[in-house]
């Protein structure tokens, strides 16, 4: 049973960045974009990966979780620095979400998320008003964090050091 | 020595999926109609995950092919099918994948031609739209995927 829990995580993890294939490619190439269309082409794609991220989300923390009660991990250090460094990355990456790509989403008259709710896209903003918020990304240090955070995770899953 | 290696080769299916996750993420967007714009960003993608894929490829198998000597794995038949498998995959994909790409990236290229272009009907058509579909693909890449992960983690021939 517990090696099967593991195999399920493994295979949740292996699907988890399959889904993020389309996001991590937006992010480190949106930035570079001068055609308005091209950006909005980047947006998408990462849009559409929505729903198998959540399911190899829920896989893999459904998985991990019981497998944390199977192989009695609940009383080690590194089963919880793992889930706090994957809390981390989500609230980095939740908030870089909303900050920058739904922010871009909305200049470029796209469909938007704000306030909880999914909005329906507006005229596009000018050139300009896109480009300031352009400046802003950061996909070097989100790639850092995201990819950094899961070589982290990995390491403490694999040597259980504490 | 060996841990380190087996860790590495985690990290690399790691990078590795994640540079395929983003051609799955074009092959499913060509359907959507990016247009002849948009098309140039999708470009961009295939160019950077070509460009990823093969190093994190490369280091996958490399240190799969090390850890199977430091563990005397050479001589068990879970390791040879499932080496099988990805080879299998490997071929399909390119087989059916590359052409699939071709055509799309075409298409999207040229409305003019798109609409040129004659729609194959009866069974022959039905089985060309069931094998040349990105679904197909994310399909055959999962299950054997899995398979092969089982195959790893369980050893069983």
């Amino acid at each position: 049973m517990h090696k099967w829990l593991v195999f399920l995580h493994v295979l949740g993890a292996m699907g988890f960045m399959l889904a993020h294939g389309g996001t991590t490619a937006m992010t480190l190439l949106l930035k570079r974009q001068r055609d308005l269309d091209h950006m909005r082409a980047l947006l998408d794609l990462s849009r559409h990966s929505g729903p198998t991220f959540g399911v190899t989300l829920l896989l893999l923390l459904g998985s991990g979780i019981t497998a944390g009660f199977t192989g009695h991990w609940w009383g080690e250090g590194w089963i919880w620095a793992a889930l706090a460094i994957l809390v981390g990355i989500t609230v980095v990456m939740a908030w870089s979400s909303r900050a920058h790509y739904h922010r871009l989403r909305k200049l470029l008259g796209m469909p938007y998320f704000e306030g909880n709710k999914d909005r329906p896209a507006l005229p596009p903003a000018s050139e300009e008003e896109i480009s300031a918020v352009q400046a802003t990304l950061r996909p070097g240090l989100l790639a850092a964090v995201g990819f950094g955070g899961i070589v982290l995770i990995a390491w403490l899953m694999m040597f259980k050091p504490f | 020595m060996y841990e380190l290696l087996r860790f590495l080769h985690v990290l690399s299916a790691m990078a590795y999926f994640l540079f395929h996750g983003a051609v799955a993420s074009v092959t499913f967007a060509l359907r959507r109609n990016p247009g002849p714009t948009r098309i140039e960003a999708l470009s961009e993608v295939m160019r950077l995950a070509y460009i990823g894929a093969p190093i994190a490829g490369i280091v996958l198998v490399l240190t799969g092919i090390i850890l199977g000597i430091m563990g005397r794995w050479w001589g068990d038949r879970w390791l040879w099918t499932s080496l099988g498998l990805l080879l299998t995959i490997g071929v399909l994909m390119n087989r059916l994948g590359k052409p699939y790409m071709t055509e799309w990236f075409a298409r999207a290229r040229n409305r003019e031609a798109q609409a040129r272009m004659p729609a194959r009907a009866g069974f022959a058509g039905a089985i060309r739209e069931l094998f040349f579909h990105p679904m197909f693909f994310a399909l055959m890449g999962s299950v054997g995927l899995a398979v092969v992960l089982w195959l790893m983690m369980f050893k069983p021939l």
